[in-house]
């Protein structure tokens, strides 16, 4: 139905600007994007700093393990199986991984591992091993490929990674809940503006019918995320920066207001020193935060359709270091978290008695990862995006 | 069918009432932006050349003389977001709007980002040479740019070494700087990689070094010698895909996203091209051509184009007369997808619709709703604010429902602007 504005005049006494926003007719390509009812969400969960993988996922069950680390340790973790088990802080985590909601893929990385933070990330993020770093990164081009501006947001931070950015388009970054906000402090009146300034198609000027129709979503997601933003108080989050990171991307995914991808980081993981309780706490802010995602996710009937991926740029040395820390590393296992997923651990167990270098070895290229996340999950060709064919991993 | 008009056939008013309000407003947003009470009515008094005059031969203004006394100083500073302070303040300001637009355009097709570059220096300096030599000739500042080190450093020309050639820089001039996809081949990049090895940056210096350089032979769109980074910016110069390519970029910055008609034929930027080459591809030369152009008055070019956010928000702040601090403004044109000095790829900015993403729309109303607050109350009814607004603003082209509300008199002054600032018309030029 298209409404005029004599309709909506005749029939608008008393309705709100919700209601009144809800019955417009929008554009195709809005009716799209706001569909999309089948839609599948990710959350990329970049660990940045260097997550010491072997205390997180802990092969308690290779003597090695205990020789190399005679302080940092981690005596009985929470098993998975006989073999491995997982931090003791980690333990709503655990409980997942028990519901067959977890997949862990052992020894991820590149090949020729460089120890240097920015490096590193540079090649997590474009995808690319080759000398000159790409100036744009996998999911950028997976959003140039889907021709979807909106495919990928950052959000909690405004700094949009090299990860996101496309040959012309680099997401959109969202700090907070006051970013989706229709500011209206005058207090001017909405209703006008929509009846009168808003409705009315402006027919011969593509480029402002381009702006009003763009004018009226804008003002609607910002309504959804509204609703949203109170509705979710049901699930308490832990109230730390990860919980309303999380919490963020939960609304944009309910409300459907923006991205299909969000990518949030939790910093702090270089530990060179004095590592086991900064190490700890960091990861039972995880722990936290990602739970209350998922049973966020449970409550709104969204969580088959949503996957979390946590990753950082490499794993730590395999022998501690004499500060009671760890130092920079390589391939470590990736996280996969959602109902969806082939739950279990995947991969061959870290060798310890055929370090290299010091370090874990690869075996498995992360662009097998990316390819499979594209592929399996977001339906994206992942060949283009990843820069070559990587067999998809059986992890979703 | 009538044979096509070309399209630089200059604009012939059929009497002096067609220098009309809305050609006046058509033609400063277009060559700046959105204008104030004052420039609309100085650019209204003697006919289209005085006005022409008035953009091309400009008279600096209070502010132009204030700033450009402080540029050396901001020019030494290491983080970038100084100098893009600095810039937009200039573009607040300035008598000159045309330079700085033509910058930014610039700005948007060298694309380089601090992101990769990290030096405040080197950026302010890039920018400073689009400023300078923007409205030039475009095959000089092409060559300034094979030099420029923010480039250098932007596109690995550090890496590119006879002995080992990096082909980032040659393929981005082939592709996005002079002659768009399709006209090049492979083998064209690699040749020409090897003719920029040895273009270096040395401790924010340009530096040729020779022995760095491959002096063999290269075979470039079939042709054969010795050549160097300059050879390779002329061989792509007479080409008329690079004209074409280049017309086409002044198209969609100054025209239209699009040609919207077809009385001009269909060929509209190879035609543009010819005329940018005939004019020794001047840039200032070629826009005051367009400026006084059928073409660029045609109904079917007004509001075409969507405003970037610095035209967006520079143009409130003008057309309003209002103050808002530079810095705050650099940081709600990042919310508005354009941070200055960190274009999201090789690409630049993707441009017209691509500004109209929700979070992006979120954060002009953002901007809009602040800015009003900084509006000293008009003393005056608010019905002749109303109308005196749908003016100033809109040309009084704005449905009639819409003007409708603006002269109701029932809003305070900030709910009118508010409204004006979010109306689709005032986001389109």
């Amino acid at each position: 139905m298209d409404l005029n504005r004599r309709d909506f005049l005749a029939g608008s006494v008393g309705l709100g600007i919700g209601s009144y926003l809800a019955s417009l007719t929008l554009p195709t390509w809005l009716q799209a994007a706001a569909a999309g009812a089948n839609d599948r969400f990710l959350v990329v969960l970049q660990l940045t700093g260097g997550n010491d993988a072997l205390n997180t996922i802990i092969p308690f069950g290779d003597d090695l393990y205990h020789r190399l680390r005679p302080t940092l340790r981690i005596a009985k973790p929470l098993p998975l199986d006989d073999h491995f088990g997982l931090h003791p802080r980690l333990g709503k985590l655990r409980a997942r991984f028990d519901a067959g909601q977890v997949a862990v893929q052992h020894g991820v990385g590149y090949p020729n591992p460089n120890r240097s933070h920015f490096r590193s990330l540079d090649i997590w993020h474009s995808a690319s091993v080759a000398e000159d770093t790409p100036l744009t990164g996998w999911l950028g081009r997976a959003a140039d490929r889907a021709a979807n501006q909106d495919l990928v947001w950052r959000v909690g931070s405004r700094d949009v990674p090299l990860a996101m950015r496309g040959r012309g388009s680099a997401g959109a970054a969202i700090e907070g809940p006051e970013d989706l906000r229709w500011r209206n402090p005058a207090g001017i009146d909405t209703d006008a503006l929509v009846a009168t300034g808003l409705t009315e198609r402006r027919a011969g000027s593509p480029a402002v019918e381009a702006v009003r129709a763009a004018t009226v979503d804008a003002m609607q997601r910002c309504q959804r995320a509204a609703q949203f933003e109170s509705g979710s108080s049901a699930v308490p989050y832990p109230g730390t920066g990860l919980g309303e990171r999380l919490q963020l991307a939960a609304q944009l995914f309910a409300s459907r207001v923006g991205p299909r991808v969000a990518y949030v980081s939790q910093d702090g993981y270089d530990t060179h020193s004095r590592q086991a309780d900064p190490h700890g706490d960091l990861l039972g802010e995880l722990d936290g935060a990602l739970d209350a995602f998922c049973a966020h996710m449970e409550q709104l009937g969204l969580a088959d359709r949503v996957l979390v991926f946590v990753f950082s740029e490499f794993g730590r040395r395999a022998a501690e270091n004499a500060s009671r820390g760890t130092d920079h590393g390589a391939a470590a296992p990736v996280m996969l978290v959602s109902p969806a997923v082939q739950a279990g651990l995947h991969g061959g167990r870290p060798r310890l008695d055929q370090l290299q270098d010091g370090d874990v070895a690869l075996d498995v290229d992360f662009r097998r990862v990316y390819a499979t996340l594209l592929e399996k999950w977001l339906a994206i060709d992942p060949i283009p995006v990843v820069g070559g064919e990587y067999k998809s991993l059986p992890l979703v | 069918m009538r044979s096509p008009v070309p399209p630089l056939t200059p604009w012939q008013p059929t009497s002096g009432h067609d220098w009309s309000r809305r050609k006046i407003g058509h033609l400063l947003r277009r060559s700046g932006f959105a204008p104030s009470a004052t420039a609309i009515q100085e650019h209204g008094e003697r006919q289209i050349h005085g006005a022409l005059h008035r953009i091309f031969e400009p008279q600096p203004s209070a502010g132009d003389k204030t700033l450009d006394s402080i540029e050396k100083t901001v020019l030494g500073t290491k983080d970038s977001e100084a100098y893009a302070a600095w810039w937009l303040q200039k573009m607040l300001q300035t008598g000159d709007p045309l330079r700085e637009r033509c910058a930014l355009m610039w700005h948007g097709h060298f694309a380089t980002s601090d992101a990769k570059v990290a030096s405040g220096k080197l950026m302010a300096r890039q920018c400073r040479l689009f400023r300078q030599h923007g409205l030039g000739d475009v095959r000089d500042l092409a060559r300034k740019v094979t030099r420029d080190c923010a480039m250098l450093r932007f596109l690995d020309g550090n890496r590119n070494r006879k002995d080992h050639p990096n082909e980032n820089f040659a393929r981005e001039i082939f592709e996005l700087f002079l002659l768009g996809i399709g006209n090049y081949t492979e083998q064209d990049i690699r040749e020409a990689a090897r003719a920029f090895t040895g273009y270096r940056e040395e401790n924010g210096r340009f530096v040729f070094r020779k022995d760095l350089h491959d002096t063999g032979p290269k075979t470039v769109f079939g042709k054969t010698g010795n050549f160097d980074g300059d050879d390779i910016i002329d061989l792509c110069f007479a080409r008329e895909e690079c004209a074409t390519f280049l017309a086409r970029r002044i198209r969609a910055t100054f025209l239209a996203a699009e040609v919207a008609t077809p009385r001009y034929g269909a060929d509209v930027d190879r035609q543009l091209g010819q005329e940018l080459r005939a004019l020794d591809f001047n840039v200032g030369a070629f826009l005051r051509r367009l400026f006084e152009s059928e073409i660029f008055f045609d109904p079917a070019h007004y509001r075409t184009l969507v405003k970037s956010p610095v035209e967006y928000a520079v143009g409130a702040a003008r057309a309003l007369e209002v103050r808002v601090p530079a810095d705050q403004l650099y940081d709600s044109l990042a919310k508005m997808g354009q941070r200055l000095f960190a274009p999201p790829g090789v690409q630049g900015w993707a441009g017209g619709q691509a500004w109209l993403s929700s979070a992006r729309v979120v954060a002009r109303n953002q901007f809009a709703s602040r800015i009003v607050e900084e509006v000293t109350a008009a003393d005056e009814d608010p019905k002749a604010r109303g109308v005196r607004l749908s003016q100033l603003l809109f040309d009084d082209f704005i449905p009639k429902e819409v003007r409708k509300v603006l002269a109701n008199g029932k809003h305070s002054d900030a709910q009118l602007l508010h409204y004006c600032l979010m109306l689709p018309e005032f986001h389109v030029a």
